[in-house]
């Protein structure tokens, strides 16, 4: 019978376990960039991913689109009674477009983007951490599609996530739903016409219940249930007004100093497979030093 | 050929595992359960009953290092917890019999003691807000019942295989 830990063996393990924390707080420093072994490993597999994910994806969506075709009927219905109304929006936007332009060329502003444009990338989902802790999704655009880290990521009903480590052919997702210290977005709730808009932090996510944290807010407002949370485009990182989703309770904090509103996702975190990579072409005053004096 | 089965195949579980099994999951087993496919895992402790200590450890390794950099954030968590695991259940396996029961609980046991270790240093690290009993009843066991089945359909195509190896082996020796 081979022993089960002898001294030498203990002594291995016990190097290995100062290793392990060696090499979780080496990860848990704000790196920039991943080292090129990671962004290897990670790109190989990554197509070994998309190899298998493409087919998979290609034959759910076949099943779906037969499921789909039974539900056409009741939503063209519906849809042909919005469809008045649609007319009568485009119209409406055109016209406050074209104000919107005159006023900004009175105002000398059209020159730099505002907070609100962005560029699109389009991507596709390949993998999924498959593990409940890290809330992660890989895509197959990296950097040579000109993707860059802490960009945002939405689907088609409003934001997933962000952009967390970039490879030359994937990159990685963190979702909105991840409880990593460093995931946080700058949000603001809209209000109706005339009033102040409120800005916050959406930070931490109750996974029971799936609902978003959105922290920082004045004990004196008064929120109502579904009022629209958008991102802020304060933080520097992301372009103002993607959707992040609805409020639906709210409480005042332990500390009894702020209030917290608790924001269903509008996003089906589970359920997406294209996505779009948003970059913000406002100028940030962080992280890329280089790439400001560019422009 | 059959020298390279085994990696290929746990290769390709691990990829099956964030591709494919990700469509499933959920729609599966609905939003109470959590269900965390651990098939290469599975194979690793197939490796740590039939095969020698060394390699079981080296597959839990290496394996476990590629769920670090794919999956995660953190470098080392998988690493050590794989190994550890693989190592751990080698020695027992080293000194069991071995038939589809036991084969079975031991698998059953290394994945118990890989989910409460991971779940045990990701509390420590701060991305897993869960008590226990939460972890334990939403996740612990919907788990190790979709592993265990895929053990069960694996234990005597894997058997055969390991089998075909020794036999081999031995007349290479010879």
């Amino acid at each position: 019978m081979p022993p089960f830990f002898s001294n030498k063996r203990l002594v291995i393990l016990l190097a290995s376990v100062i290793i392990l924390v060696a090499l979780i707080g080496y990860s848990m420093q704000d790196r920039k960039n991943q080292s090129f072994p990671e962004q290897f490993l990670q790109d190989t597999v990554g197509f070994f991913q998309s190899v298998v994910s493409t087919p998979t994806h290609m034959i759910t969506s076949l099943f779906g689109s037969i499921e789909d075709i039974k539900e056409v009927y009741v939503q063209n219905k519906k849809l042909k009674q919005h469809l008045e109304d649609y007319a009568e929006i485009v119209s409406e936007v055109k016209r406050l477009r074209e104000r919107n332009k005159e006023l900004q060329q009175v105002l000398n502003k059209s020159q730099s983007p505002s907070l609100a444009d962005y560029h699109v990338r389009q991507a596709r989902v390949i993998a999924r951490s498959p593990d409940h802790w890290n809330q992660k999704v890989i895509i197959n655009k990296g950097s040579t599609a000109g993707i860059e880290q802490n960009m945002a990521v939405i689907a088609a009903n409003g934001m997933i996530g962000k952009i967390s480590s970039v490879g030359p052919f994937t990159s990685t997702v963190q979702l909105i739903s991840s409880k990593q210290r460093t995931n946080f977005i700058p949000a603001m709730i809209q209000t109706d016409e005339g009033k102040k808009d409120l800005y916050g932090l959406v930070k931490g996510y109750n996974q029971e219940k799936n609902r978003l944290r959105l922290t920082l807010l004045p004990v004196d407002v008064s929120l109502e249930k579904g009022q629209t949370v958008v991102t802020s485009g304060l933080g520097g990182m992301f372009p103002q007004g993607l959707v992040i989703g609805h409020v639906t309770s709210v409480k005042i904090d332990s500390e009894g100093l702020s209030k917290i509103a608790f924001v269903k996702p509008s996003a089906d975190l589970y359920d997406f497979y294209n996505v779009m990579v948003i970059e913000r072409m406002a100028k940030s005053v962080s992280s890329n030093p280089a790439k400001k004096d560019d422009q | 050929m059959s020298r390279l089965l085994l990696p290929v195949l746990t290769f390709f579980l691990f990829v099956f595992e964030g591709t494919v099994m990700q469509l499933f999951v959920p729609e599966m087993f609905g939003e109470h359960y959590i269900v965390v496919p651990r098939f290469a895992l599975v194979i690793i402790l197939f490796i740590a009953c039939f095969q020698k200590r060394s390699t079981a450890l080296w597959y839990g390794m290496i394996f476990g290092l590629l769920m670090d950099v794919v999956y995660t954030d953190y470098l080392g968590v998988y690493l050590f917890v794989f190994g550890f695991t693989a190592y751990v259940i080698a020695s027992i396996a080293a000194v069991s019999r071995k038939n589809v029961w036991t084969v079975v609980c031991l698998i059953v046991l290394g994945l118990t003691m890989q989910a409460f270790q991971i779940f045990g240093l990701y509390t420590i690290i701060g991305i897993a807000q869960m008590s226990a009993e939460t972890f334990i009843q939403r996740m612990l066991w919907p788990t190790l019942v979709l592993n265990v089945i895929v053990s069960l359909l694996l234990y005597y195509p894997l058997q055969k295989h390991f089998r075909t190896m020794a036999a081999q082996k031995a007349i290479a020796e010879t």
